[in-house]
Formats: structure tokens, C-alpha cells, sequence
């Protein structure tokens, strides 16, 4: 096993690797002095962290979140802190909703003991107000099981005591009793809800326009800051700042993370904001910024991670090789840097320093090579020439001839698109086609069509996305909401809003894994009002939102400077172009569909696409059903039903030999009856 | 009667050609793909239209006469002139044009046809004129033929490009030679042509001057610039041996950094960032040792003494130093431990203005700002 391979920290909430503490020390000193700022001064507070590619921001949050994981059980009088991370994979104009989504999803995460941090935050509210003496937890068991009622008065008195709004008062009771998680996650998170869940949650959401539901999840996001409460100080990291530009100087996107800064400064008094950043991006975003949110972004300073020094790097080294366990073989001197030479080394900080995922990534490539002694040994003796003299090139460029880096980085993208494309599709959902279209539409569109312009128009409030080419304006709005009252009210809207003729095109975004229902029939019929007045419907595959899904992330990842092949980052640039040349048709086909430089898909596609949205339809009232019934639904034949379920086995399936049932697979989303 | 007949008939047979002949010839000319001869004309026209061999000739030096045909030369020697109702050099020169500004080289007529996009068989005969009437329309060149049984060679450039071009081939072929050995290599071209294309390759830097490899010998002329690695070649080897005696000695690696770069410097070759004498010379010169480069930072960034970053742009317009020179002192101060410098990860996505406000050291390393070090690790 290569000690040095694993260089790259992909999330803060990863298990704490192998660290050396007094790397980086003064800057988690920093961010824990302030918190305690924060709390002993009941004020919110920003701390900017700047570092180049490979300096170690992510390592860093997450020594920062396992310093603040408490490992004992529950209690109040221990200083404890809440910790979030935000990775800006987003569109500027949905950044509340995506710090609502990823708060709620950490604060359900389970921390220590299968407890989750909104479990903490009940603990510390209850143990504010509860009589009785003796450990917290056994006793909160006993209420819950034994008193619920009187647990629930205790929660009422925290709602009066916070000032709660209902529907948080609500949530925070079900949360006490452990009930409707799913749903509940679901809701605090944001994503719309069929009223059937809604219902039993016995609370409400009321999804406006778009404008609308951002602002509702920054009152969610405050008003759940609130819950936590001034004994709880809450760390928000944000990373991938910079992915948040859809385009290069993208001011929108400064604007938004200045706005949400400054609001959670000043809206909150428990909140350490640390937003970490590229040193490039580190001007572009004091440029950028107001100079008012750049002052709440650092009111608590802004600081950088420095590279490595001498000491530093062979610190590092002798972590590694600590945590390999195995006899070095090399003496003297050159065991201090060993995997590499004592020149090598020299040459690799010949500048006064190095970034950690530099000098990581050039010992895991010697380590390799000198464990296999007989490896390479014409590459070794270049590198020993190098070496000599300073003033050549870097090692690794003579190592690895700069002319097969493209080759290298070609396949490099080819194997990450392939994990990351696998791991997309897994992972897809309804709930997250909304924000994949809007962060990832946009940068496929510059890539396939880089003459179209992103705009906005204030007047089309439910068109999300608004493409500009010589040919006039189309937009997209996303139409794939659980709720439908929210949906009828949206077509509604757009009916409108199409009507002012400021769009050429209109296109709606349909998701059909979340079927119209049934009893929807006043949006079915604006939905066919919209069809008539010229709105095109489409239904991207799952395998399309995936690609859109995987191509977002490998570009933020570039934008980040988070994409390395060997020592060094692979620009945005680099990532567009592979991913130019290698787009898949149906992917090209659906952007030029949108922006309405190509014809509609062909019938058979789309037909197949709706009949899937009308079965869904049926098997959200019946999760199983006879293939007569589909068939009869579909108008299609029972072979043309078998046949067609089995082309779209991520969402149905068939049972029997020969096949006599269609079912609805779980986690597929329904629609409220 | 039989008389009378035959004098009839022999009238008819001496009438000139009807309209409808006429007019038939000329659609059946029309037709063609290619100019034709008369007599190959005549086995085209339907019976009713048929002329004697003489009524054909004068019919079509009469459509010649008023512009309705063209006449072109036989296609060989012994051969007839032919017909034809369009103009091959209307036709042609567009494509002939064409061929030869892809041509590396300078071609005959016979060697053009085959290169030709044409939407009729063009033959080498009908060739020549168009060529001759390019060149006396200055649109291309005759080339002369290499040897006097050989035909004439066509081109769009002149005769000293050729010259040009082959003496670059020459050069990359054989590498850097004597002046007197390219002219020799060079065939084709008398005294004053070779000085002409010489002077020509020098001014446009198409060839190089390199060094002679011995003392007496020439100066050599290559088709790129001086690799310095070969002549330091032999300078190296010494070296290696020498570096390897002192290493068996004990001498620090330091020490015989040092020496080496005081000895290349005192060859005339500055090292610049890396040279220990030209970095105190940065020092202690009057100007850049006026600034302070870390109180400046501590100036227009109060964050700074924390470790904020300072940006490379902004700190050089505070520094007023030259570009330089302040690259220099900041180098100077990372490699002291006193700040450090963050790297650019894709310099080449910015452009040179924005390269320039970064600081370098001119090994592609960029770096975008600075902050001073909290600790001395």
C-alpha cells in the first residue's frame, strides 16, 4: 500500500486520516477562538481562509469538524459546537435553498452514539428547561416513552421561549418523538411534498415563485439557527465558492454569496461563517463582493494557508511512513525525505515551499518506483541530473515528458467521468433534478452552444432559466414539483407569464418519476392550455440528468482547482474541451432541444417519456398492478407493456413468469393523490 | 433526265448548309464534354445534317469568326485543331489557381493535370496557354526547368522562394553548415541568386548563426536557433567529475551550489532569481532596498499581520518597484520564510497583461499573492 497515494480530503465529514497537527495550527486556532468569539459574544462572525490548489482548505475543515465532534453522550454543560458544510455546487439564485438542504442534511446526520445534531440541540433545549435532576438522555427516554405529553409541554414551552413559527414548532415536536423522519428531513430540506405527507407531518408548504422559495428557505435557515440557540454556536463552512459562477466573472454569483454572508452575519447571532477559497479567486472575490459583505465575510479575519516549508514537508512525510509501519530503507539525511532524494527534495522546494498535494502527489509517484527496484531506472537517473541543478525544470516534468500530459489528463477525465457518471446515476433523484438542471444546464450550455447568453428577466418569474441566441430568447422552467397544488399554481403563472410574448420558446421541464395525479385536473388542463399556446414539454432521462449531474461536478471541481492529475490541477478549460469531444448525442440533442436551435425529439421518444409519467400515475394509487390494466392504461398491446417496462427498469418492474404484474420501485417519488 | 438528275443532285450536294444544320452542329457542339476535332464532329451530326468535310470546316471557322466557338490547338502535333463552344482557361485558371497555392513546389504542366478539379478532361495541350497567360498576368511564375531537356515548371511563387525553401530543407537535413557549403549544396542558382536568397533567410530569421565547433573553423548556418546544450556538453562532463570528486570529500551540497553558480556567473551567465550574487546585488540596491515590501503588505491590507493575502497586483503598484525587481525581492522573502506565495493554478488561462501583475520565477511557476508567514516551519 503507497502511504502517500491518498492526497485529496473529498469532505470535511470523512473520518480523520493521517494529520500532523502543527500543520496549519495557527489557522485551526483561528476558527476555534472564532467560536469562542461567537459565543461569548452572542455574535455572528466571518473568518475567509484563502490557499492555493492542494493547500489543504478541506483537510483543514475537517480536523476543524473532528475537533468540534463530541464523543461523550449527551449533556448541557459541555461546550459544544454544530457544524455544517457547504460545497457551492449551485446556481447563485437557489444558494439558500442549497445551504437549507445540506444544514438539514448534516444536522440528521448521525454524530456519536447514532445521534444526530438536531438530537444535540434538543438535548441542550431541554436540559434549559427540564425539572428533573440526573443524566439527560436516560431521562428524555423515559419522557418519550413513559410521558409524552408531558414532553410535548416541554416542547411547547421552547417554541413560546424561541418565538418558533409553527411549522418549525411542529417539526422540532416530531423531531422529540422520532416521527416521519423521512418526511421530515424532506420538508426542513426544502423538497416539495406530496399533500398525503404533508397531511400527516400536519404541517404546510406553500411553494410561490421562485424568488418566493428562496426567500422562505433563508427564513428557514434563520429560524433553525434560533433553534440552536446562543449555547450552540453553529460553524457554516462554505467550499467551491468559486463553482458558484455559472460563468467567468459571473457577478451575480459574488453578489449571491455576499448576500447570504451578510445576512446570516447579521441575522444570527450563534454562526462562525468560514467561507474558504482559492488564493487566485481570492481577488476576484474582494473585487467582486460589496465591500460591505467582504467586511461581514471577514470580521473575524482572513487568513491563509501558507504552503509547506522544509520542516513541514518531511514532518509530513515521516506521518505517512509513520502510519505505513515499514523499516525506511534509506539513512541519514536522505531518511528524512525518503521516498525521494535529498536532491529531489531540495529541487521540489527549491521556491521555499510546496503545497502538501505536491509534495504528496511526487511521493507516492518515487514511492512506487523505488519499492520496484528494478523500475524505471533510465527515469531515475534523469531525475538525479535534474536534480543538481536548480534552475532546470521541475522533476516531475522531467519524470513524465510534458508531451504525454495531454494523453495522461485525457484518460485521467475518461476514468473520473466513468466513476463519477456511475456514481450520479446511483445517487439520482426527483428532488435533485431541479438544482441539477439549473447549476448544470448552464455550463453544458456554454460548452455546446457557447454563442447563447444566460439571462434574466424579472418578469418571468417561473422561468428559471432564460437562454439568448440570435434566433430570440427560450426559457425553461422546472415543472417537476411532488406537491400538486404548488404545480397547478406554477402552470398557472406561466400561462401569464408566456403570454407577455417575451419568450420565443418555452420549454417545460418534466421529471416523470413525479406524475401529474390523477385528481390534478386543473393542472392538467393548464398544462395543456400551455402545450396549446406552444410550450414544449420535455422529460429528460435519468441517464441525461446524471450526465448534466456529472459534468456540473467535474467542471466545479476544475473551477475549484479540486481536479489534480499527477502534481498539478487540470484547468476548467482542459475539463470543457474533453468534455466537448466527448458529449454524447442524446446530451447534445437535449441542450439544442432547450435552447431551441434543434428540431423536438423524435414522437416515439417523447410518447414513450409521457406513458411513463401516466403509469407512474396509476401505480402511485396501486404500487402493483396487472399488465392488462398498464396495457389498458397505455393503449398498447400486453407485449408492448412488457417491452416497455423493461426499458425503464430504474423506475418499474415486472413479476411473474411469464409477467402478469407491473410494480412501482421504491424510492420512486409520488405524486399527492 | 439522268443528267438533269445528276446535275440536281450534285447542286444539292454543293448548297451550303442548311439553318437547321447549322444550328444543329452547334447543339451537338454544345453538348460536348471537351473541345473535338471536326472530323470526329462530323460522325456526331444525324444524317439529314451531314456536310461534306469542307462545308464543316468553313461552317465552323465562320462560328469561330463571330465568337459562337472557340478554336483550340491539335491536342498532338500532327493533329487537327479542335472545337468547342466554352473557354478552358475561363474554366481552368480558378482550379489551376487553386492546385498550385497548395504546392510546395513548383510543377510542370503534365504533373498540374492530375491535381486539377475540373468538370472536363483538360488536356496538356490546352494546359500550357493558360499557364503562359498566368504568368504574363503576374499570377504565377515559370520556373525554369532543372535541365534543359526538361519542361517548364509553374508556381505562385518566385524562383528565390524555391531558393529559400530549399535551402531551409537543405539545413534540416544535414544540419548547421558553412555558408560556402550551402551554396554548394544549393544547385540551380548562380552567385547573385544565392547572396540574394541568403540575405533573404537571414532578415526573415528563417536561419540561425551557430558558433564553429572548432577554433578555426566557419561560422555555421542552422534552420533553428543554437542549442547551447551541445557546445556545454563537453563543460558538463568535466563538471560531473569534478562534483563527484568533491561529493567523495564531504563538500556540502550547498557549498557546491554556490561555487557553481559563482563560476557560471562569472562565464557572463546570469542566473537571475537563483543567483546568490545578483540576490544581494537586489538588496543592496539604492532603489528596491528603499522598499519594504512587508510593511507595505501590513499597509494596504490590515489583515495581513494575521496571515491575509495580500495580492500580487495590489502590492506592486503600492511597491512602485519595477517588474523585476520586485519579483525578485518577493522570491527573495519566500525562500527567507518571511512570507509565502500562493501559486496560480492555470497561468495560461490568463493573458499576458494579467500574467504580468503575478509575480514569476521564470521557471512557469506563477504565483497570484502573498502572506506573511505566522510560523517558521
Amino acid at each position: 500500500m503507497n502511504p502517500f497515494r491518498d492526497s485529496i480530503v473529498t469532505s470535511p465529514w470523512e473520518s480523520p486520516g493521517i494529520d500532523v497537527p502543527s500543520i496549519h495550527e495557527n489557522v485551526l486556532t483561528a476558527c476555534l477562538q472564532g467560536i469562542d468569539e461567537v459565543r461569548s459574544r452572542g455574535r455572528s462572525a466571518g473568518l475567509l481562509i484563502h490557499g492555493e490548489a492542494g493547500s489543504g482548505k478541506t483537510h483543514l475543515l475537517r480536523r476543524l469538524r473532528a475537533r468540534l465532534a463530541s464523543d461523550a453522550p449527551a449533556a448541557t454543560d459541555r461546550r459544544e459546537c454544530l457544524y455544517v458544510w457547504v460545497r457551492l455546487q449551485t446556481s447563485p439564485r437557489m444558494i439558500w435553498r442549497t445551504l437549507r438542504r445540506t444544514l438539514v442534511d448534516d444536522w440528521f446526520r448521525p454524530v456519536a452514539h447514532g445521534r444526530s445534531q438536531f438530537d444535540r440541540i434538543l438535548f441542550h433545549r431541554l436540559a434549559e428547561i427540564r425539572v428533573a435532576k440526573g443524566d439527560l438522555e436516560p431521562w428524555y427516554e423515559y419522557m418519550r416513552d413513559e410521558d409524552p405529553s408531558g414532553l410535548s409541554e416541554l416542547m411547547e414551552q421552547i417554541a413560546e421561549k424561541l418565538h418558533l413559527d409553527r411549522n418549525t414548532a411542529v417539526a422540532f415536536e416530531h423531531i422529540a418523538f422520532g416521527r416521519h423522519r423521512r418526511d421530515l428531513r424532506a420538508w426542513l430540506g426544502g423538497t416539495s411534498l406530496p399533500l398525503a405527507a404533508l397531511e400527516s407531518l400536519n404541517m404546510a408548504q406553500d411553494e410561490g415563485t421562485d424568488e418566493e422559495r428562496e426567500h422562505e428557505a433563508r427564513d428557514v435557515v434563520l429560524m433553525l439557527c434560533r433553534l440552536a440557540g446562543d449555547g450552540l454556536p453553529i460553524v457554516l463552512s462554505f467550499d467551491q465558492v468559486e463553482a458558484l459562477q455559472l460563468v467567468p466573472d459571473d457577478r451575480d454569483a459574488l453578489f449571491a454569496f455576499g448576500q447570504l454572508i451578510s445576512t446570516l452575519h447579521d441575522g444570527t447571532s450563534n454562526t462562525l461563517l468560514i467561507s474558504s477559497v482559492q488564493s487566485s479567486f481570492a481577488s476576484v472575490l474582494k473585487d467582486g463582493a460589496r465591500m460591505a459583505d467582504y467586511a461581514r465575510m471577514t470580521s473575524s479575519g482572513a487568513l491563509s494557508l501558507d504552503p509547506l516549508r522544509r520542516g513541514e514537508g518531511e514532518q509530513l512525510i515521516a506521518a505517512r511512513l509513520a502510519a505505513w509501519g515499514k523499516a525506511v530503507p534509506a539513512v541519514g539525511e536522505a531518511a528524512h525525505c525518503w521516498p525521494l532524494t535529498p536532491q529531489e527534495f531540495d529541487a521540489l522546494i527549491a521556491g521555499g515551499s510546496v503545497s502538501p498535494r505536491k509534495l504528496l502527489t511526487f511521493c507516492a509517484e518515487k514511492f512506487e518506483t523505488r519499492c520496484r527496484p528494478a523500475a524505471s531506472e533510465s527515469q531515475e537517473l534523469i531525475a538525479e541530473q535534474v536534480s543538481v541543478s536548480p534552475t532546470s525544470l521541475t522533476i516531475s516534468q522531467l519524470v513524465r515528458p510534458p508531451e504525454n500530459r495531454s494523453q495522461r489528463v485525457a484518460e485521467f477525465l475518461s476514468d473520473r467521468w466513468e466513476s463519477t457518471l456511475e456514481a450520479k446515476l446511483a445517487a439520482n433523484t426527483a428532488e435533485s433534478t431541479e438544482e441539477i438542471v439549473r447549476h448544470g444546464l448552464p455550463m453544458l450550455a456554454r460548452i455546446v452552444a457557447p454563442n447563447v447568453k444566460l439571462v434574466r428577466e424579472d418578469q418571468l418569474a417561473d422561468v428559471e432559466l432564460i437562454f439568448e441566441c440570435l434566433g430570440g430568447r427560450s426559457g425553461l422552467s422546472l415543472c417537476a414539483q411532488s406537491n400538486m397544488k404548488s404545480l397547478g399554481n406554477r402552470f398557472k403563472r406561466l400561462k401569464g407569464q408566456f403570454a407577455q410574448s417575451r419568450l420565443r420558446r418555452l420549454v417545460l421541464l418534466r421529471d416523470s418519476r413525479v406524475p401529474l395525479s390523477k385528481t390534478a385536473k386543473v393542472a392538467r388542463q393548464d398544462l395543456a392550455d400551455l402545450e396549446q399556446a406552444g410550450a414544449v414539454v420535455v422529460h429528460p432521462t435519468v441517464e441525461v440528468l446524471a450526465a448534466i449531474d456529472a459534468i456540473r461536478s467535474l467542471l466545479s471541481d476544475a473551477i475549484s482547482g479540486d481536479l489534480n492529475c499527477d502534481d498539478s490541477v487540470v484547468p476548467p478549460q482542459t475539463v470543457s474541451d474533453w468534455i466537448e469531444m466527448h458529449l454524447a448525442a442524446d446530451l447534445r440533442q437535449f441542450v439544442s432541444h432547450v435552447i431551441g436551435d434543434s428540431p423536438a425529439p423524435r414522437a416515439s421518444e417523447t410518447s414513450d417519456l409521457r406513458d411513463l409519467e401516466l403509469l407512474n400515475t396509476v401505480l402511485a394509487d396501486q404500487p402493483l398492478i396487472p399488465v392488462e390494466l398498464a396495457a389498458e392504461t397505455l393503449q398498447r398491446s400486453s407485449a408492448d407493456v412488457v417491452a416497455f417496462v423493461q426499458r425503464h427498469p430504474e423506475q418499474i418492474g415486472l413479476l411473474g413468469q411469464p409477467p402478469t404484474l407491473v410494480f412501482r420501485l421504491p424510492g420512486t417519488p409520488t405524486a399527492s393523490p | 433526265m439522268p443528267k438533269k438528275r445528276a446535275v440536281s443532285a450534285k447542286k444539292s450536294i454543293a448548297s451550303p448548309p442548311s439553318a437547321e444544320a447549322r444550328e444543329h452542329l452547334l447543339t451537338v457542339i454544345t453538348g460536348l464534354s471537351e473541345p473535338v476535332i471536326a472530323k470526329a464532329l462530323a460522325k456526331l451530326l444525324v444524317p439529314q445534317f451531314q456536310m461534306t468535310p469542307a462545308d464543316l470546316d468553313a461552317t465552323l471557322q465562320e462560328f469561330v469568326a463571330n465568337g459562337r466557338l472557340l478554336q483550340y490547338p491539335p491536342a498532338k502535333t500532327s493533329g487537327q485543331p479542335r472545337f468547342w463552344d466554352r473557354d478552358v482557361a475561363t474554366l481552368a485558371k480558378p482550379a489551376i489557381l487553386e492546385a498550385l497555392s497548395g504546392s510546395a513546389a513548383p510543377v510542370t504542366a503534365r504533373e498540374l493535370l492530375p491535381r486539377l478539379t475540373v468538370p472536363f478532361p483538360i488536356k496538356e495541350a490546352d494546359l500550357i496557354p493558360v499557364l503562359e497567360s498566368c504568368v504574363r498576368g503576374g499570377e504565377l511564375h515559370a520556373i525554369p526547368p532543372v535541365t534543359k531537356a526538361k519542361q517548364p515548371r509553374y508556381w505562385n511563387h518566385d524562383v528565390h522562394e524555391l531558393g529559400r525553401r530549399f535551402a531551409v530543407q537543405i539545413l534540416k537535413t544535414k544540419g548547421p553548415l558553412a555558408k560556402s557549403k550551402l551554396q554548394a549544396a544549393l544547385k540551380g542558382f548562380n552567385a547573385t541568386e544565392f547572396a540574394e536568397i541568403f540575405a533573404s533567410l537571414q532578415a526573415s530569421r528563417s536561419i540561425y548563426p551557430h558558433p564553429p565547433l572548432t577554433k578555426t573553423g566557419a561560422v555555421l548556418y542552422g534552420d533553428s536557433p543554437v542549442a547551447p546544450e551541445k557546445y556545454l556538453a563537453p563543460v558538463g562532463k568535466s563538471l560531473a567529475q569534478v562534483v563527484a570528486n568533491l561529493h567523495e570529500v564531504s563538500v556540502s551540497v550547498e557549498d557546491l551550489r554556490r561555487a557553481v553558480v559563482q563560476m557560471v556567473e562569472g562565464a557572463g551567465v546570469s542566473l537571475g532569481i537563483w543567483s546568490a550574487a545578483s540576490r544581494t546585488a537586489a538588496v543592496h540596491a539604492p532603489d528596491p532596498a528603499t522598499v519594504d515590501l512587508i510593511a507595505i503588505m501590513c499597509r494596504i491590507e490590515p489583515g495581513a499581520e494575521r496571515g491575509a493575502l495580500v495580492g500580487a497586483g495590489d502590492l506592486r503598484r503600492h511597491a512602485g518597484l519595477p517588474k523585476r525587481a520586485f519579483d525578485e525581492a518577493a522570491l527573495s522573502l519566500s525562500r527567507e520564510g518571511r512570507l509565502s506565495l500562493h501559486q496560480h493554478d492555470y497561468p495560461a488561462s490568463l493573458s499576458p497583461d494579467e500574467r504580468d501583475e503575478l509575480v514569476t520565477d521564470g521557471l512557469g511557476n506563477y504565483y497570484v499573492g502573498m502572506a506573511l508567514r505566522q510560523s517558521r516551519g
